[in-house]
């Protein structure tokens, strides 16, 4: 790993960690974000940041979904400090607060 | 409550390489075939149709089974996502790499100690240096790596170096989990039983390095439930979330629960579905309906379901009593015992060895 990764900007171009995976509930139809041993249910808005995570700015995100910048901003960054999103050639960070986006965590605590 | 499960547990097998006197694993396991690939496959289907969203392939060692790599392909086809608990013994470079192309997602490899010597007394085999090399090739083939180690006695005074050592290997998570006192575990429990003075030590240690890897390396510390004042709640509530199955094909709500005098779903002859929703194993203690008092009456039980059913059963014999572990209930006094037994002199720990039941 290497150290801690530079603030997000609207110009940063985040992408998702390798360790992490985007699908969507067979169930429920809701996007889940599956990371080891954990694994969260995303709120709509929240799904749709990350499905577009491939490249593009936060800025053009923003502009696409009609979300204010700083939102879009303040989402990605607590995944970033989760170690769950990096930027485009960049390694990812690990660890940090909560997300705004999870609503619940479905697969806490494995043995 | 939970209708559906999340994590899958597939004990593939019960056989390892390793001896730690920690371990899990039944102390003695049935006398039964293991169950086959192609049941394996329609297993991890089932989970998928159930709700599913995880895989862990453990065991035992998962890597023993020569069709790993076409139930991790499977997994991936389900979009399940797999993580494989390892020792990482026996393991070539070669066989990471199919692996990973068959679509495994997080490699999670175990360390017994930071050093060789204390690594080989208590898994019994010298294979400190392997494991080195499976984190290096994990880190090559950009393979997210989580290390654990499984914390007592004999290990928690090198907890600075373990986490020295997970960083030096490029670990993005690092899990620290204390001995829990079931399977061979609870057989060596006076030889692994930490003292209070070593556990508040190792706290501190780890805080500290918490904050300094913040942003670089996740730890996970996981207090042994004997120094806590309240229970866990065991598996996140009985047959909420997981489903363990058995290598032999047994379905169970917590990977320790074969002690439980419960007749277990046969997976040859019944589906995970009919397991989950209607056997006797999964209903009997989910909920918070079977306990008795003190839990009955308590404000947590909602929280923590009155503990760890299998520990309940094996402290008083009794799987609906409440975890001995919380102060509030009557058996209590069996865990300060055990508590205080550590502040003396420990025994020789006594390693795995598979035993079939005759």
């Amino acid at each position: 790993m290497t150290g801690a990764a530079t603030a997000l900007s609207p110009g940063s171009r985040p992408q998702l960690a390798r360790k992490a995976r985007l699908r969507t509930d067979r169930l429920t139809g809701e996007t889940l974000l599956l990371y080891p041993e954990h694994g969260l249910v995303l709120s709509p808005s929240a799904a749709a940041i990350l499905r577009l995570c491939d490249g593009r700015s936060i800025d053009t995100i923003a502009r696409e979904l009609g979300a204010p910048v700083s939102d879009v901003l303040e989402f990605l960054t607590a995944l970033r400090d989760r170690g769950l999103v990096g930027e485009r050639d960049a390694a990812p960070a690990e660890q940090g607060p909560g997300d705004p986006g999870a609503q619940r965590d479905p697969g806490q605590e494995a043995p | 409550m939970s209708s559906r499960p999340y994590v899958l547990i597939a004990e593939l097998t019960y056989r390892c390489p390793l001896r730690c006197a920690y371990c899990s694993n039944p102390v003695e396991v049935a006398d039964r075939a293991a169950l086959p690939g192609a049941d394996w496959q329609r297993v991890l289907g089932e989970a998928s149709d159930l709700g599913v969203v995880q895989v862990h392939f453990t065991g035992g060692e998962p890597l023993l089974r020569d069709d790993l790599e076409a139930l991790v392909a499977r997994a991936s086809e389900l979009e399940l996502y797999s993580n494989l608990i390892t020792s990482g013994l026996p393991l070539t470079r070669e066989r990471l790499g199919r692996l990973q192309a068959a679509g495994l997602c997080a490699l999670q490899l175990s360390f017994q100690a930071a050093r060789a010597g204390s690594s080989a007394a208590i898994a019994g085999v010298d294979a400190f240096l392997h494991k080195r090399q499976v984190a290096d090739w994990a880190l090559a083939l950009a393979l997210p790596l989580t290390v654990n180690v499984v914390l007592h006695r004999q290990n928690l005074d090198e907890v600075g170096a373990i986490i020295a050592l997970a960083e030096e290997l490029g670990a993005e998570r690092l899990e620290l989990a204390n001995t829990q006192y079931l399977g061979w575990a609870y057989q060596n429990r006076a030889a692994l039983m930490p003292s209070l003075a070593q556990l508040d030590a190792a706290r501190a240690v780890v805080a500290a390095a918490r904050e300094r890897l913040r942003g670089r390396m996740e730890i996970l510390f996981v207090l042994p439930d004997y120094h806590a004042d309240r229970p866990r709640t065991c598996m996140t509530g009985w047959g909420e979330r997981y489903i363990v199955v058995t290598p032999d094909g047994r379905a169970m709500p917590c990977h320790a629960a074969h002690i439980l005098p419960l007749t277990f779903p046969d997976l040859r002859s019944q589906s995970l579905a009919a397991a989950w929703h209607d056997s006797d194993a999964f209903r009997r203690y989910r909920g918070t309906e079977f306990l008795g008092e003190p839990c009955r009456s308590c404000d947590r039980r909602e929280a923590d379901h009155g503990g760890c059913r299998c520990q309940a059963f094996l402290l008083t014999g009794d799987a609906t009593a409440a975890d001995p572990v919380c102060e509030l209930a009557p058996h209590h006094d069996q865990v300060v015992a055990a508590r205080a037994a550590a502040a003396v002199t420990a025994p020789p720990l006594t390693l795995r060895r598979l035993r079939v039941a005759r």
